[in-house]
């Protein structure tokens, strides 16, 4: 770890403007998050035209501010009236409601929040003193490599999200082949270009926006429920929950654990793993029966979780360029936007390393205001949960349209928002992953970058991905050996089995 | 023959437009692909046609012979979810997605729709919206897409109001901090009076 590129981080941190970014990106999530239907993509996608005036640092911060302090935000309306405000908090419902019903839902508030803050603590510390081990890693992985991995982030989001894998895979292609309209990478050559407008090919922020914030509201314009019919009483002793928390460290430390393990797994996210960490809950318990009724280990290890899940999705995401989840699509796309690279040059110390020691520490001091907040305002988070979705959908969908025609004033974009909005709609209606078509999207000039690389450095002959003896790069037929067992070793375990069942038995 | 008959003999629905879509714009960027120079053209070609092919097999999974039909239809997840309401299977000819809760890795909770008119109308409101864009210019048109959302979402009126003028508010700040031009009719060219 380069001691002075952190204590330089640690400088940049603790300036005034720095810390009202962590604040505003916490406070902002939370609210994000409470508010069911919203969720930390869109959220985030919202705020990403908006982040183009700031600093990079400032804007990745208030990005990862707003992804982090969701995760805590989606319990409250989990809580009070057992709707999740974002799927992360899915299983927070199971217990934290019937606590609500028992009158303890400001225990349940304040359990969840210091799960939240003391397991995305020491996540993102682990992160931080497993970096050096990582920047090792990233720094060896050449250029045909990361294409490869490119694909083997693709290959996994199609398996681990839901839906057939030919679906994942048409959502990949497709969301890949959105970059290749405007100038081609390396070469710049103009292409599907038939209109000037389109010159600069279909802005990312648009399909982002489209995909998040339009389709969203569509869908939530279909949807009735998830807010409260009247007042929400909070019972309860906040101190109650927080101390009932630090009792459990163990608890704690394995469902952030599991959190990042699944969150570094692209596609996974904290929708798995807050479900991974909660049967893992129930079954390590003494009492696994006691758990869907009011159990607060159910709260605990489903929060602590989630806000783990952030620390792991920014390892792919950071290193190359990989979200693990829709969030961090949208958080690669801000570093995108503000002409940062996610890969070797995040960790170099004469490239932005100060900039991710910054986004780690700055989710520390997230942890710290999300605990703040969630102990000294549960009893009046209510109200978060009484905001009619026909006062949000319009002014999602203005802010939607305001940010990303500002940006250009090219009315592309504004179709753009459209189009993806209804095509994002109906890919989720028929469950194509729409995750896989994101990271299409934002991975499509880095992927073609390097096929095109690798390409140069094996004068045309794509035996430099599987061939090691003549071009001794021994991970890339590793890594496409893997991608094909992923793509298709269920199928062929399948076949076996079948063929084992009809001949054996 | 036989196969596209089928296919053309199936009742629609959304998916298959989506898939049509897919295909569409996956045959025309194949085929455009030919004009660009040999460097620019591989990685639009290649992934023009794994989306023809994809979309074709998704368009012909209910025909498909078993290993591939499997391959295509069935859900395969590394991270199995038991105890979250996975909802789909392979799928019937001109299915309809189950209209239950469920949790979605795409940033959503559930997926129940109680009114299909709500997106139809969000979704054409847009579309005014972006028509009142390009002619009296963003500023103007914030409010009325505004207005007509709550006209359409029958909100009391002095609530209908408020969000207005706080949508009306919002433009204006955009307007002022960030870019002038959202106060011009794109295709038109005109300029309202700004206050």
């Amino acid at each position: 770890m380069s001691v002075e590129t952190l204590l330089g981080a640690i400088d940049v941190l603790l300036t005034a403007e720095t810390l009202f970014w962590i604040v505003t990106g916490i406070l902002v999530g939370i609210l994000v998050g409470a508010l069911p239907g919203l969720g930390p993509p869109l959220g985030m996608a919202i705020i990403l035209p908006l982040t183009l005036p700031m600093t990079p640092e400032n804007a990745i911060i208030l990005l990862i501010g707003v992804y982090s302090g969701s995760m805590y935000g989606g319990s409250i309306a989990a809580v009070l009236i057992n709707t999740p405000g974002v799927s992360s908090s899915a299983a927070t419902m199971f217990d934290g409601y019937p606590m609500s019903k028992q009158g303890k839902a400001a225990t349940a508030l304040s359990i969840s929040a210091t799960a939240s803050a003391v397991a995305g603590f020491f996540t993102i510390t682990a992160l931080i003193l497993f970096s050096p081990v990582l920047i090792e890693m990233v720094l060896r992985v050449g250029t045909p490599e990361r294409f490869l991995v490119a694909i083997l982030g693709l290959a996994m989001i199609t398996v681990v999200t839901r839906g057939s894998i030919a679906k994942g895979l048409l959502a990949g292609a497709a969301g890949l082949l959105v970059t290749t309209v405007g100038a081609a990478p390396m070469t710049l050559d103009r292409r599907y270009a038939e209109s000037l407008l389109l010159y600069d090919g279909i802005d990312f922020v648009a399909v982002l926006i489209g995909l998040f914030a339009i389709a969203e509201m569509m869908k939530l314009a279909g949807q009735e429920g998830g807010i409260a019919e009247g007042a929400v009483e909070i019972g309860g002793n906040v101190r109650e929950g927080a101390i009932e928390t630090l009792r459990h460290p163990v608890m704690l430390i394995k469902s952030g654990l599991i959190g990042m393990g699944v969150g570094a797994i692209p596609g996974a996210g904290a929708t798995v793993s807050n479900f991974v960490a909660y049967s893992e809950a129930v079954r390590s318990s003494d009492d696994p029966d006691s758990f869907g009724s009011g159990n607060p280990l159910g709260v605990m290890a489903s929060e602590a979780s989630n806000n783990g899940t952030v620390a792991g999705s920014l390892v792919p995401a950071i290193s190359f360029g990989i979200p693990g989840s829709s969030s961090t699509a949208v958080l690669i796309g801000g570093l995108l936007m503000h002409g940062l690279r996610p890969g070797p040059s995040m960790f170099e110390a004469d490239g932005e390393l100060m900039l991710t020691y910054t986004m780690l520490l700055a989710l520390l001091v997230g942890n710290v205001i999300i605990l703040a907040f969630g102990l000294t305002m549960v009893t009046r988070l209510g109200y978060l949960t009484k905001i009619d979705t026909n006062y949000i959908i319009p002014m999602v969908v203005v802010l939607s349209f305001l940010g990303t025609y500002a940006l250009r004033v090219n009315p592309i974009d504004i179709v753009t928002i459209i189009v993806f909005g209804v095509i994002g709609f109906y890919m989720v209606r028929y469950n194509y992953s729409v995750i896989a078509f994101v990271l299409g999207v934002v991975l499509g000039d880095i992927a073609e970058e390097n096929l095109y690389r690798s390409l140069q450095l094996s004068d045309g002959d794509w035996a430099i991905f599987v061939n090691p003896f003549e071009y001794g790069r021994w991970l890339s037929p590793i890594l496409v050996a893997v991608i094909c067992a992923i793509l298709f070793g269920p199928f062929l375990k399948g076949w076996v089995d079948d063929r084992r069942s009809s001949t054996g038995e | 023959m036989g196969l596209a008959t089928k296919l053309l003999g199936e009742r629609p629905t959304m998916e298959h437009v989506l898939l049509v879509l897919f295909l569409g714009v996956g045959v025309y960027m194949y085929v455009g692909a030919s004009e660009f120079a040999s460097d620019a053209a591989t990685f639009p070609r290649l992934l023009a046609g794994a989306t023809v092919v994809f979309s074709v097999l998704l368009l012909a999974r209910n025909y498909l012979p078993g290993p591939i039909r499997s391959f295509v239809a069935e859900p395969m997840q590394v991270l199995g979810e038991d105890e979250m309401d996975a909802t789909e299977g392979a799928d019937g000819e001109g299915s309809e997605p189950a209209e239950s809760a469920e949790t979605g890795a795409s940033g959503g909770y559930t997926y129940d729709i109680d009114d299909p008119r709500g997106p139809a109308v969000t979704g054409a409101l847009c579309v005014l919206y972006m028509g009142l864009t390009f002619v009296v210019g963003m500023l103007y048109a914030t409010p009325i897409f505004v207005a007509a959302y709550a006209i359409w979402a029958r909100m009391e009126l002095p609530r209908a109001g408020a969000l207005t003028v706080l949508s009306f508010a919002t433009a204006y700040a955009f307007y002022a901090l960030i870019s002038g031009d959202i106060a011009i009719g794109w295709y038109t060219g005109w300029r309202l009076p700004v206050p």
